[in-house]
């Protein structure tokens, strides 16, 4: 052979050149999207530096109660004279919490589930997926609002339900690609070289589906969020942690939405459309540039 | 004594119609170091044959008669964990349709690695990753290729990499089943040229299977053809290909279905028909329906492989003993 080396060399093209990062980037709704999560990301890490007050700290008399913003509390005090700003920015690290917990939670169990349902298939598919589709049609909220009211309201508690009840549609997207990815040639040559199933799974099949995971996860963590302010609004958030959702339960319970309270309401209100429109953003982009037919369609 | 030695070899596939005898009956052998080509029209048992020999066969085939002899030792009745103590370290597979065959998300290296992963017990990985360089400036690929991905690489260059995942375990016998098809004719020449230095290299034998007779004619010691599940002809390549030397019409007629360079335009006869259904159970030459020769002791009995010189033998009526 003469062929040398120098005949292969690689031409990088501006498409290879752009990272991930670079892509998202690019795509206006994923900047957006990126925007959004880092700047709810950077308050809830720099929130304990900053805040003026300690958010339970309760006013020390009925002066300081429902006040409108004003130079001390910048958006005011609620029904117990707490100032609004401090337990907003204490509001959004429960929030991140919850959602990126559940969704480790919920990821690991979906993906879990989709792959060896999908590698498998037969009697372990049936099995799984019948599983899977009684989470998939069970009505989440009732079933979460039994189970918090029987297992307690605290932060890990609440983390699991929510964990445990957000899989299926992830299980269910995995399962459909694994089931195409099994059937693509390099996995029977794997095989035929004596690769075990758990090899094939570890280095063909997860390497493969890892960019519908995160691109799905994203979406997952907005659903997380938004599941866990729900539960907060009802009361059955913990009681010892201020969340956004907690803090709109407390405004409703103490008629602040009545009196017309805007501060104490709106910044709860707007903190979970932010971060859940953040994430959804995100995780629409990352699905958008993974999946070549929905590229053009911006 | 012959590194392969295929006797009496029957595959059948269940299917809900009945079995299917793809493979009836066929003898193969591969020497140390010689270049064997299989040959046939689709669906003639090529493939199924050639995968027998390592039984890489999916499951609803099997082995019904027939031994498989490597060196000596007999494959067909070996384990799973037997079988994978003989592949890819005494016989390893370069598969149809190798373009599919590469894992995107996974890099060149890691891929060609594998097979030492697995098969070659305590190797690290760094080790591993060396050899895989290794063989990819052993197959023209220069090293630092390694951690680029499938989609960077052109047709001729994936084929390259499948070749030095097949001989990375140093194998002593390499089935190569249809390495050259989807390839553009100059990637084809560059291709058969570097198994032909590779084979000289590593000391491989190597049993070819291709369709297009041109490649088997230029590139095997013997060749083999096959017709609906059974050894027509089989000799060296010149008594198979020579001109007035192929002795079963199949293959003549195979040959006449390619133009010839050196004469005028014409058209090309084919072959008219099809070949048999393999699920029924046929009476006399399975060729005879598409035989222009065929003599009526053609469709009542079935013609044996009758030697015709000390390596070139057929499976005709009209040719030898009978």
């Amino acid at each position: 052979m003469t062929t040398s080396a120098n005949d292969f060399e690689l031409r990088e093209t501006p498409e290879t050149q752009l990272s991930m990062r670079g892509k998202i980037w690019q795509d206006r709704m994923g900047r957006i999207g990126l925007l959004m999560t880092l700047s709810v990301f950077a308050i809830s890490i720099i929130g304990p530096m900053i805040w003026p007050f300690d958010p339970a700290a309760v006013g020390a008399d009925a002066s300081s109660i429902l006040q409108p913003p004003n130079s001390q509390n910048w958006l005011g005090t609620d029904e117990l004279g707490r100032d609004v700003f401090s337990q907003f920015l204490q509001g959004s690290r429960v929030s991140l919490l919850v959602g990126v917990t559940a969704t480790i939670i919920a990821t690991v169990i979906g993906a879990g589930i989709g792959i060896s349902s999908g590698y498998f298939m037969g009697k372990l598919d049936t099995v799984l997926m019948a599983i899977t589709d009684f989470f998939l049609v069970v009505p989440s909220l009732p079933l979460m609002i039994a189970m918090g009211s029987i297992f307690g309201q605290n932060l890990t508690v609440i983390i699991l339900i929510i964990g445990v009840l957000s899989w299926p549609r992830n299980a269910r997207i995995i399962r459909s690609q694994t089931l195409s990815l099994r059937e693509r040639k390099f996995v029977p040559r794997a095989k035929s070289l004596g690769a075990t199933d758990l090899r094939i799974i570890r280095k063909h099949m997860i390497p493969n589906v890892l960019p519908l995971v995160v691109a799905n996860t994203i979406l997952v963590v907005a659903g997380a969020i938004l599941a866990e302010a729900t539960l907060a609004f009802i009361g059955l958030g913990d009681p010892d942690r201020i969340s956004w959702g907690s803090m709109l339960h407390f405004a409703f319970a103490s008629g602040a939405i009545g009196r017309g309270a805007w501060w104490y309401f709106m910044p709860p209100g707007l903190g979970i459309l932010v971060i859940v429109l953040a994430f959804t953003l995100l995780g629409h982009s990352f699905d958008r540039i993974n999946n070549p037919r929905l590229r053009d369609a911006a | 004594m012959n590194l392969l030695e295929v006797k009496n070899l029957s595959v059948q596939y269940g299917s809900k119609q009945g079995g299917v005898l793809a493979v009836d009956g066929v003898d193969l052998s591969v020497g140390v170091g010689e270049f064997v080509g299989l040959a046939g029209e689709s669906g003639c048992g090529k493939t199924t044959l050639a995968m027998a020999i390592p039984n890489l066969l999916p499951k609803y085939a099997s082995i019904t008669a027939g031994t498989i002899e490597f060196e000596g030792q007999e494959l067909s009745n070996k384990s799973e964990g037997e079988l994978n103590e003989v592949r890819w370290r005494d016989i390893s597979v370069i598969f149809q349709g190798a373009l599919n065959a590469l894992n995107p998300v996974a890099t060149i290296g890691n891929q060609i690695a594998e097979p030492i992963l697995i098969h070659v017990p305590g190797t690290s990985h760094d080790d591993a990753i060396t050899r895989a360089k290794e063989l990819l400036e052993a197959v023209g690929i220069s090293a630092s290729r390694s951690s680029s991905y499938s989609h960077e690489f052109s047709g001729g260059m994936r084929q390259r990499v499948m070749i030095a995942m097949a001989l990375a375990c140093r194998p002593k016998l390499v089935i190569a089943d249809e390495p050259i098809t989807a390839l553009d004719v100059m990637t084809q020449a560059q291709i058969l040229e570097l198994l032909r230095s590779l084979s000289e290299t590593f000391n491989l034998s190597m049993l070819l299977i291709s369709h297009d007779l041109s490649v088997l004619a230029e590139t095997c010691d013997r060749v083999q053809i096959m017709y609906a599940g059974k050894v027509a002809e089989v000799g060296t390549a010149e008594d198979v290909f020579g001109k007035h030397n192929s002795a079963h019409p199949y293959t003549q007629r195979l040959l006449k279905s390619y133009p010839n360079i050196n004469q005028e335009r014409k058209f090309i006869d084919g072959i008219p028909g099809y070949p048999p259904d393999l699920s029924k159970p046929h009476m006399g030459c399975r060729f005879a329906e598409r035989c222009d020769v065929a003599i009526s002791k053609c469709s009542t009995d079935e013609p044996v492989l009758t030697s015709i010189s000390a390596l070139h033998s057929c499976a005709c009526h009209l040719v030898g003993g009978s």
